[in-house]
C-alpha cells in the first residue's frame, strides 16, 4: 500500500503544523496550504487522497474551493474542519459526498477522532 | 252581703252615738250663789256659766241664791240647809258649782250631808288659799284678785304725766289684802309717781281729800264697801259717790265699777268667771276628775273701758290696749239700723257685681270675637302664603276649599274650585283616588312621593300629603301638593354624577381609592373591590391599611402628603402571594379641595411591566453578547485547537504504537519506554493532559458562546415535552456527578403533568440542556445552602394561552433580589470559581427565548422555593 498524501488548508499555521505532525505521525505525506489559492497552485504540480479543508479562508472560501476541486479531481475526499461550531453541510456540497461525519470543528478534543475517519475515507 | 255587714256597722255605731247623747241628757249641774238675784255681780257670775252650758244642750242648770247679803244668821243657814237638803233628796245633781266665798263656805261646810262625792267647782273666791281646800276631794275652781301692776302700766300709758296715784280700798277681809298686793308692787313706780293708799277714810273724808289733790293726780279705786265710820256701800254705790266728788280720771279693778264713774282698767269679771267655772264643769261632764283640774289661779280679766269716761278724760280709742272692750258707747245709725243697713249694702254689692259681671262678659266677648277674627285673619295667611298647594276635598273628590296659591296655579278662583272635581282641573289626579279612599277609610296620612302630572304644556312632579281633619266634624281630607320637579331633577342629576363617577372609578383597572385625613376610605373602585374581595359599602370608613396592610409600612408617606398637599409616590412595592412576587406602584395624590382633606390613591399593579422589563434588558444583553461571541469564537476557537491538537500531538509522539516513534528513537538511540518513562517522571505527560483538559474547558466555554450566535439553520422538530422532560429526570438521575454528593435519588420529584398536551416544535437536545440545567441548578441548590428537610422537586406542565407552560419547582432557599435579577445573565454566578461557568442558565434563557421565542422566568419565595417558569408556543414559524 503506497503512502496517502493529504493537503492541510488551513490561513492559520499552528493548525497546520500541529495537524501535519499529528497525520505524519499516522504515516501519511501531508502538504500544506495557507489558503485556497494556494492549494490550487499545489493542486497543479502534485495529486492528493484527501484534503483538510478550512472553511473561512482568506479570498476563495473552504466551500467555494471543495466544489471546484471536487470537478476537477472527482476521487479526492475532503475533511471540513472548521472553526464554526454546529456546522451544518451546506446542500452543494452533500453533491461531493460530504457527510456530517466529515464535519470537524475546532477545537477537536480527540484528534483521533479525525485521524480515524481519515483511514475510513482512504481505504 | 256585704252591704248588709255595712248597714249593721252604721246602725250599731250610730246606734253608740245615741246611747253616749242619751247618758248626757241627764248631767245636773247645781249652781249656789251667794248672792241674791239681780246683784250685779252675782248676775255677771251666773250669766256666764248659762252662756257656756247653754251650749251643751244636755246639761241642765238649776239656781240656787244663799242671799247672804241680807240674811246671815245661823238659823237662816240651818232653814237654807234643810230647803236644800230636800232638793238633793228629791233631784239628782252631778255637780255643784259654788259663786262666792260664802257660797263655797256653805258647800264645803255641808260637803258630806248634802253632796257628798259631787264634784265640786267654785269661782269668786277672793285671794284664794289652797289651805281652804285642804283634805277636800273632788274640787277644783276660779280664783278672783285683782292686777294692780297691769293697771298702774295702763294708767302711765294713758297718763304719761301722772304725777299721784291714790290707791283706793277698806278694811275688809279683801281690802287688807289688796292693801297688801298693793304695797307689794309699789316701789316698782314710785319713781314715776307718788302712790297713796287710802284706807281708812270716811267716805266724806275721802272725797275731801280728793278734791285737794293736784291735777296730775289718778285714782285707782279697788274696793271701798265699808268706811271707817262703819258704814257700809254697794259694789258700785261708793265708786259713784267718788266719781261725783272728784274730775281726776278714776280707774278700777273690778268689773262692777264700770259704767259707775271708772274710766275703765284692767278688771276682774264675774261673768268670765263664769265662764271659765262652767269650762270646768264641761271637762268634768265630760268624764275628767275635777281634783286632776288645776285651779285656775289667774283670774280672768280684760282691758273694759267705758265710752264716756274716754271722751270725758280726751283718751283716745287707739291709745287703749289691744283686745279692749268698751262700753255705753252710744249706738250708731248702724248699730239701729243693722238689717236695714245689711240688706242695703248687700244687694248693691249683688246689683253691682252682676253689673260689673255682664260688663266683663261684654268685653270678654268682644275680645273674643277680635281674637278669634284675627285668628282666623292669622290662619288665612298662613295658608294662602304657603308655597304649597292645600286643598280639602270631600269624599266626592270635590275640592272644598283651596288655598291661594292653588288659584295662582290653576288660574281658577277659589270660588270656582269649590266643588269642581279635581280630576276636572287635572286629569292624572284620578290616579290619587285610590289614596284618597284610603285615608278616608283608615284615616292614617298617606305620602304620595312622587306624581308625575302634565300640566300647561309641562312636566311636574309633584309630592302630596294627604291627611284627615281631625278637629272638625266634616269628612273632608286635607291635600298638600308640592312641585318637586326642580328638586326631582337635580336629585337625577345627582343621581347620573354618582353613577358616571361610579362608572369611571371602577372602569380604572388601578386600585382607585380615597381616603379622608384619617385614612378613612372615602371611595373603593371596582378593582379594589376584586382584588382585596372586600366590598365598598364594607370597606367605606374603614383605616386603608387595616385593608391593605402592605400600605402602612408608607402610613408616614400618606400623612405627609395630606398634610403638605404634595403628590407621593411609591415606585415599586413589592409583595408576595406565594413564591409569586407581585410590583406595585402606588400614587398619592392630595385632594385639592380645600374643604376636605384626604387623598387619592392609584395603586398600579406594575408585576408585569417589571418582568417585561427584565427580559427585554435580558435579551438585549443576550443579542450583544451573541454578536461579540460570534466574532470571538473563531478567533479564540484556532488557538484552541492549535493548543489541544498540539498537545495530543505531544502524546503521540511518545507513543510506542507508532512507527515513527520507533524510527525516530533507534535513529537517536532512544528507548521510547525511557522517553515515556522520563515524561512521567517529571510529569510531562500530566502537564500534557492539564493543557488539554484546559483548553477543552475553554472550548467549551467559546462552544456555549457560540450558541448566542447560532443561526438557526437546523429545522424544529415534535418534540413531546413530557417524555423530553421525563427522559432529562433519568439523565439527571443517572448521569449525576456523583462526586458533588448531590443525590439526585433523594430529592421527591413530583409531576404534575396536564393530559392530551399538543406536540410542539422545538431543538431536542437545546430543550434538553435547558431542563437538565434548571434540573441541576435546584438540586445543587438544595444540596449546598442550608438544610432542607423534605427536598423536593415539582415539575408541572400545563397549557395556557397556547403556550406549554413548564414549571420546576425546587423548595431550596429562596433567590435574593439583586441574585434574581442577574440570573440570566452570561458569566453570572454564584459558584465558586471554576465550579460553573456562569453560562448555563443564559444558555438556557437564550434557547427558549431567541431559539424558541418562547418565555423564560424564576420566581424566588420570601425564604423558601425557587420556580422557573418556560412558556413554549405551540407553533413555529418555519422561517426563523
Amino acid at each position: 500500500m503506497s503512502t496517502k498524501s493529504i493537503l492541510i488548508i488551513d490561513d492559520e499555521i499552528i493548525i497546520r503544523k500541529g495537524l501535519s505532525a499529528f497525520l505524519e505521525t499516522y504515516g501519511y505525506e501531508i502538504s500544506e496550504a495557507e489558503s485556497a489559492e494556494d492549494a490550487e497552485n499545489i493542486l497543479m504540480k502534485n495529486q492528493f487522497d484527501l484534503a483538510v479543508v478550512d472553511m473561512r479562508l482568506p479570498g476563495i472560501t473552504g466551500e467555494e474551493f471543495i466544489l471546484k476541486v471536487y470537478n476537477d479531481y472527482p476521487n479526492m475526499k475532503f475533511i471540513i474542519y472548521t472553526g464554526s461550531r454546529e456546522y451544518l453541510t451546506p446542500e452543494p456540497l452533500k453533491n461531493t459526498g460530504i457527510t456530517q461525519e466529515d464535519i470537524f470543528t475546532k477545537p477537536v478534543s480527540d484528534i483521533s477522532l479525525l485521524v480515524n475517519r481519515i483511514n475510513t475515507l482512504l481505504t | 252581703m256585704r252591704m248588709k255587714k255595712l248597714l249593721f256597722i252604721i246602725l250599731m255605731f250610730t246606734g253608740t252615738i245615741i246611747t253616749s247623747f242619751a247618758s248626757e241628757k241627764n248631767y245636773s249641774v247645781l249652781l249656789i250663789n251667794s248672792y241674791h238675784q239681780g246683784y250685779k255681780w252675782t248676775d255677771d257670775v251666773t250669766r256666764g256659766i248659762k252662756n257656756v252650758l247653754s251650749h251643751n244642750r244636755n246639761i241642765t242648770l238649776s239656781i240656787e241664791y244663799l242671799d247672804s247679803k241680807r240674811f246671815s244668821t245661823e238659823s237662816y243657814y240651818t232653814k237654807i240647809k234643810t230647803v236644800l237638803h230636800h232638793k238633793v233628796k228629791y233631784s239628782h245633781y252631778d255637780a255643784v258649782i259654788c259663786a262666792d266665798n260664802n257660797a263655797f263656805q256653805f258647800v264645803i261646810d255641808h260637803r258630806d250631808t248634802l253632796f257628798k262625792n259631787l264634784p265640786i267647782v267654785f269661782c269668786g273666791i277672793n285671794y284664794f288659799s289652797p289651805k281652804s281646800i285642804k283634805g277636800i276631794q273632788n274640787i277644783t275652781g276660779v280664783n278672783e284678785d285683782a292686777d294692780f301692776e297691769k293697771n298702774f302700766k295702763l294708767i302711765f300709758r294713758l297718763h304719761p304725766a301722772t304725777e299721784k296715784i291714790i290707791c283706793i280700798t277698806d278694811t275688809t277681809v279683801t281690802g287688807k289684802i289688796v292693801r297688801k298686793e298693793i304695797l307689794k308692787m309699789k316701789n316698782n313706780f314710785t319713781k314715776k309717781a307718788e302712790i297713796q293708799i287710802v284706807d281708812n277714810l270716811s267716805m266724806e273724808e275721802l272725797q275731801l281729800l280728793l278734791k285737794k289733790q293736784p291735777p296730775n293726780t289718778v285714782i285707782l279705786y279697788a274696793l271701798f264697801l265699808k268706811d271707817s265710820k262703819g258704814v257700809f256701800y254697794e259694789f258700785d254705790e261708793s265708786v259713784k259717790i267718788i266719781s261725783q266728788s272728784t274730775n281726776l280720771p278714776i280707774y278700777g279693778t273690778w268689773d262692777f265699777s264700770l259704767g259707775s264713774g271708772i274710766v275703765g282698767g284692767y278688771l276682774t269679771s264675774g261673768y268670765y268667771q263664769g265662764t271659765t267655772a262652767a269650762s270646768i264643769v264641761l271637762k268634768i261632764a265630760a268624764g275628767e276628775k275635777a281634783d286632776r283640774i288645776p285651779i285656775e289661779m289667774t283670774s280672768p280679766k280684760k282691758y273694759m273701758f267705758d265710752y264716756l269716761q274716754l271722751q270725758k278724760h280726751g283718751i283716745k280709742e287707739n291709745e287703749l290696749p289691744l283686745s279692749n272692750i268698751i262700753v255705753r258707747r252710744p249706738d250708731s245709725f248702724y248699730e239701729k239700723n243693722k238689717i236695714f243697713v245689711w240688706n242695703i249694702i248687700i244687694s248693691f254689692s249683688l246689683l253691682i257685681m252682676i253689673i260689673v259681671a255682664l260688663i266683663l262678659n261684654i268685653i270678654k266677648k268682644n275680645n273674643a270675637e277680635m281674637s278669634l277674627n284675627e285668628a282666623r285673619k292669622y290662619l288665612y295667611d298662613i295658608i294662602n302664603s304657603m308655597p304649597s298647594l292645600l286643598i280639602t276635598i270631600g269624599t266626592d273628590y270635590k275640592i272644598k276649599n283651596s288655598n291661594n296659591k292653588v288659584s295662582q296655579v290653576t288660574g281658577y278662583s277659589s270660588e270656582e274650585l269649590l266643588e269642581m272635581e279635581i280630576q276636572k282641573i287635572i286629569p292624572e289626579l284620578e290616579n290619587i283616588t285610590p289614596f284618597i279612599d284610603k285615608v278616608f277609610k283608615t284615616g292614617e296620612n298617606t305620602q304620595i312621593e312622587e306624581l308625575k302630572i302634565n300640566f300647561s304644556g309641562k312636566q311636574y312632579i309633584l309630592m302630596m300629603n294627604l291627611y284627615k281633619l281631625s278637629f272638625t266634624d266634616k269628612d273632608e281630607i286635607a291635600i298638600r301638593a308640592d312641585d318637586i320637579t326642580e328638586f326631582y331633577n337635580q336629585n337625577i342629576q345627582i343621581q347620573k354624577l354618582q353613577n358616571l363617577l361610579h362608572n369611571v372609578t371602577d372602569s380604572v383597572s388601578a386600585k382607585l381609592i380615597a381616603i379622608d385625613s384619617k385614612m378613612n376610605i372615602m371611595l373603593w373602585n371596582k378593582s379594589s373591590e376584586i382584588e382585596t374581595a372586600i366590598e365598598e359599602k364594607n370597606a367605606l370608613n374603614k383605616n386603608l391599611f387595616h385593608l391593605l396592610p402592605r400600605l402602612s409600612d408608607y402610613a408616614e408617606l400618606f400623612h405627609n402628603s395630606i398634610e403638605n398637599s404634595t403628590f407621593k409616590q411609591i415606585n415599586k412595592l413589592t409583595s408576595f402571594t406565594g413564591t409569586e412576587p407581585r410590583y406595585e406602584e402606588v400614587k398619592i395624590s392630595p385632594l385639592i379641595s380645600s374643604e376636605m382633606k384626604g387623598a387619592v390613591i392609584l395603586i398600579n399593579d406594575i408585576t408585569t411591566k417589571i418582568k417585561l422589563d427584565e427580559m427585554v434588558i435580558q435579551s438585549e444583553k443576550m443579542l450583544s453578547l451573541g454578536g461579540m461571541a460570534a466574532g470571538m469564537a473563531h478567533e479564540i476557537n484556532n488557538p484552541l485547537a492549535g493548543i489541544m491538537q498540539s498537545a495530543q500531538f505531544l502524546k503521540i509522539a511518545v507513543s510506542p504504537e507508532f512507527e515513527k516513534n520507533i524510527i525516530t528513537a533507534e535513529k537517536l538511540d532512544l528507548k521510547l519506554e525511557k522517553i515515556q518513562e522520563y515524561m512521567n517522571l517529571r510529569k510531562m505527560t500530566e502537564m500534557i493532559n492539564i493543557i488539554m483538559d484546559s483548553g477543552e474547558r475553554a472550548a467549551n466555554i467559546v462552544r456555549n458562546m457560540l450558541r448566542f450566535s447560532r443561526k438557526s439553520t437546523q429545522n424544529f422538530k415534535n418534540i413531546n415535552i413530557v417524555d423530553l422532560l421525563n427522559n432529562t429526570l433519568k439523565l439527571a438521575v443517572n448521569d449525576y456527578d456523583l462526586k458533588e454528593n448531590y443525590d439526585f435519588k433523594k430529592i421527591k420529584i413530583n409531576k404534575l403533568y396536564e393530559n392530551n398536551l399538543p406536540i410542539i416544535p422545538g431543538f431536542e437536545s437545546e430543550l434538553q440542556q435547558v431542563f437538565f440545567n434548571i434540573l441541576k441548578n435546584g438540586a445543587q441548590a438544595i444540596f449546598n445552602n442550608g438544610n432542607i428537610e423534605k427536598p423536593e422537586i415539582s415539575i408541572s406542565v400545563s397549557m395556557i394561552n397556547q403556550l406549554i407552560q413548564i414549571e420546576i419547582f425546587n423548595n431550596g432557599p429562596a433567590i435574593p433580589e439583586e441574585i434574581r435579577k442577574r440570573i440570566f445573565e452570561p458569566f453570572f454566578t454564584t459558584k465558586k470559581v471554576g465550579k460553573g461557568t456562569g453560562l448555563g442558565l443564559s444558555v438556557s434563557y437564550y434557547i427558549i427565548t431567541e431559539n424558541h421565542k418562547g418565555e423564560m422566568s424564576v420566581e424566588s419565595g420570601m425564604n423558601q422555593g425557587v420556580k422557573f417558569i418556560i412558556k413554549l408556543p405551540i407553533k413555529q414559524d418555519s422561517n426563523i
